[in-house]
This record gives C-alpha cells, structure tokens and sequence, in this order.
C-alpha cells in the first residue's frame, strides 16, 4: 500500500494530530466536507481499536492515502496477547464498518492491522 | 477483589495497623490500581486535554477511593473509585475550560465556515470542498480546517459522561448488545437517531441529515458527542465484546 507512513506512541493523545493529518490530506484531494468527517472519524476509530489491543510503551505504524476517489487506512501495533481477538464483534468495529466501505482486521506474527478504505461517489474537480 | 487486595483493605482500616504500616499499604493499594486510573483517564485525553494533568486529577480521586472504601461493604473497589476518579477529573476540566477550548481565531470563522457549508450545500446539492469553502468566505483553507476539527465538542457537558462508567465487561454477545443497547437508551433521542441511522442501517452522514432535517455538520457533532459518551459509559465494552 502507498501513501503516507508514520509512526507514533500507542497513546490516546496521539490522535487529535492524526485526525488532523487526515482531514488535511482529505481536503488536498478535494474531498467534501462530509467525506473528510468521514476518513477523520473512521481513523480515530481504527487507532482506538488498535491502541486497546496494543503491547504497553508500544509503537503504531500508520499508513494513510488519500486520492480524489477516497481514503484509506492501514493501522498496525504489536498486540497485547495471542488471544482469539473479540474486537470485531464490539461496537467500536461495528462503528468503523459502518462508515466506511471495506474493512479488515488481521492478527499475524503478534501485530493487529486495522485497515480500511474509504470511497466516495464522485470526485470534484 | 483480588485476595491480596482485600487484605491490604482490611489492614488499612484496622485500628490496630500502625501509622508507618498503614502508610505503606495505602502507597500500595495506590499503585496497584493505577491500570484503572490510567483505564478512565485516557477517554479525557482525546481532546487535547494535557494528560499529566488529568491523571493528577484522578489520583486525587483514588486516593480518596482508598482511604474511604470499606472491604465489608460488598461493592468491588473498581466500582466504588470510578466515581471518585471521574469526578475529580470532571472537576479539574470544569475549573480548566480553557484547555479544551478552540482557539478564538476559530471561534471567529466558524460561523461563517457554517454559513458557507449550508449555502454552498444548497447551491451545489452536495457538502462543499475545504477549497470551496475557502473561496466562498475568503478563510484560508487551514482555518478552514481547524474549524472542522474544533466543531465539536461545543461544551464541557459534552465530554462529560451520562453516567459513570461499568466496570464489569460483558461476558458474551447478548450480554453485550445488551449493554450497548442500555448505553444506547440512555443517549438523548436525536443523538440516539443518528447512531442507530448511521451504524445500525448504514447511511451517510448526509442521508441521515437529510432525514433528520438537519446540517451535515450539526449531524457530525452530535454523532462525535454521542460517540465519546458511549465510549465513557462502556469502558473496555465499547472496543471489545
């Protein structure tokens, strides 16, 4: 996957910059308003999935891409335990799914990948 | 209750246990719930909230949690500090507004930011671009942008949660649903309406306006409000079944 790369610390307090990373991207392909809401929220949304399964004091790769026709994300962390992960049947999931068009969760060689992507009907040039 | 726990707690509020001890064992018992404290703090920590602070404030809370709770009375601890903690950090917020709030400069352009979106939504037939909001009102497009990302939250009450948070996870999928759907009726019915509409039938943000009779925008706040009190009154139950 292309686009922007970046790592910070798992924390909460990482995000309000992340959503403003995003909405920036957003807007320099012209999304609309309503969309760039979208791609922000649905990013906030995968980064608090990711930071509750994340290992203590650890480190989340984030790869963001934004195109005229979208937006999309991919969230990495090195997770907590090996347990059969429950997070894709809570609300915080169901949320993410429901604002965006295609999302996935992997769990493989002891990091969870959030990743999803964004579309948008019709780019305005 | 952990039985170490429960005995640090019985020690504590011995008669019997010397100053020195009793000291000891609240430092303890202080340091062995520091996963809760951190655990409520760091849903105040998204607003741009200094963390430090925050967990100062909800320190002060637990240590009032320790030196009050009775180990006879049944309530687990968790239960009993979350209150304690909360309030204190609510306190700190209340008497810190100024943390939370949005630059004046933004203040300034958001109502012309929202004027030009809903005039521009009627003109176009669509939400507008950051560009064309730009244009429209003659803000540069990063104040346009901050005052996206400063529209919510409006006050203070609405980082506030509508009750203290559970504790006790949901232990399978009804249990959960159930939960959520009790988180969910406890949410004031406009902000009820967009979450059901938006991640329970799918629609857009703009289709739920368009239903709703209200502003793209006014429907993002609300959905972002509602959203942060779910978070608050699930816990670990709003990420995880």
């Amino acid at each position: 996957m292309s686009g922007t790369r970046i790592e910070f610390p798992a924390d909460p307090s990482c995000i309000p910059e992340m959503r403003a990373l995003a909405g920036a991207m957003c807007a320099r392909f012209n999304l609309t308003v309503d969309a760039i809401d979208d791609a922000k929220h649905a990013l906030d949304e995968a980064l608090t999935i990711a930071i509750a399964v994340a290992q203590p004091e650890s480190t989340i790769t984030c790869t963001l891409n934004a195109t005229a026709q979208g937006f999309d994300a991919r969230v990495s962390v090195p997770h907590d335990d090996d347990n059969e992960s429950t997070v894709t049947s809570g609300l915080a999931w169901r949320v993410l799914c429901g604002m965006t068009h295609e999302t996935k969760l992997h769990r493989e060689d002891g990091r969870t990948t959030v990743h999803f992507a964004l579309n948008v009907d019709a780019s305005v040039t | 209750m952990g039985e170490r726990e429960h005995a640090l707690f019985v020690e504590l509020n011995d008669a019997t246990t010397s100053p020195a001890r009793a000291s000891e064992v609240r430092d303890e018992l202080i340091v062995m719930h520091e996963p809760l404290l951190r655990h409520l703090c760091r849903r105040y920590t998204r607003a741009g909230i200094d963390r430090d602070d925050i967990l100062q404030a909800g320190t002060v809370g637990l240590i009032a949690a320790v030196d009050g709770y009775d180990p006879d009375h049944g309530a687990a601890f968790a239960s009993y500090a979350a209150p304690h903690i909360l309030g204190e950090v609510r306190r700190h917020l209340r008497d810190e507004t100024s943390t939370i709030r949005a630059p004046r400069s933004v203040h300034a352009a958001r109502a012309s930011v929202l004027e030009a979106t809903e005039a521009l939504h009627a003109t176009l037939n669509r939400y507008p671009t950051v560009a064309e909001l730009s244009a429209f009102t003659g803000i540069t497009e990063e104040r346009v942008l901050e005052v996206l990302e400063h529209q919510h939250p409006d006050s203070l009450d609405d980082l506030t949660p509508v009750r203290e948070p559970r504790v006790d996870d949901a232990t399978d999928v009804v249990d959960y649903w159930q939960t959520v759907g009790r988180a969910l009726a406890d949410l004031p019915e406009r902000e009820r309406q967009i979450l059901t509409l938006r991640y329970f039938e799918e629609m857009s943000q703009s289709a739920v306006a368009e239903q709703l009779g209200m502003s793209q925008m006014h429907v993002s706040r609300l959905q972002r409000t509602a959203l942060a009190k779910l978070r608050d009154s699930l816990g670990d139950a709003y990420i995880a079944a």
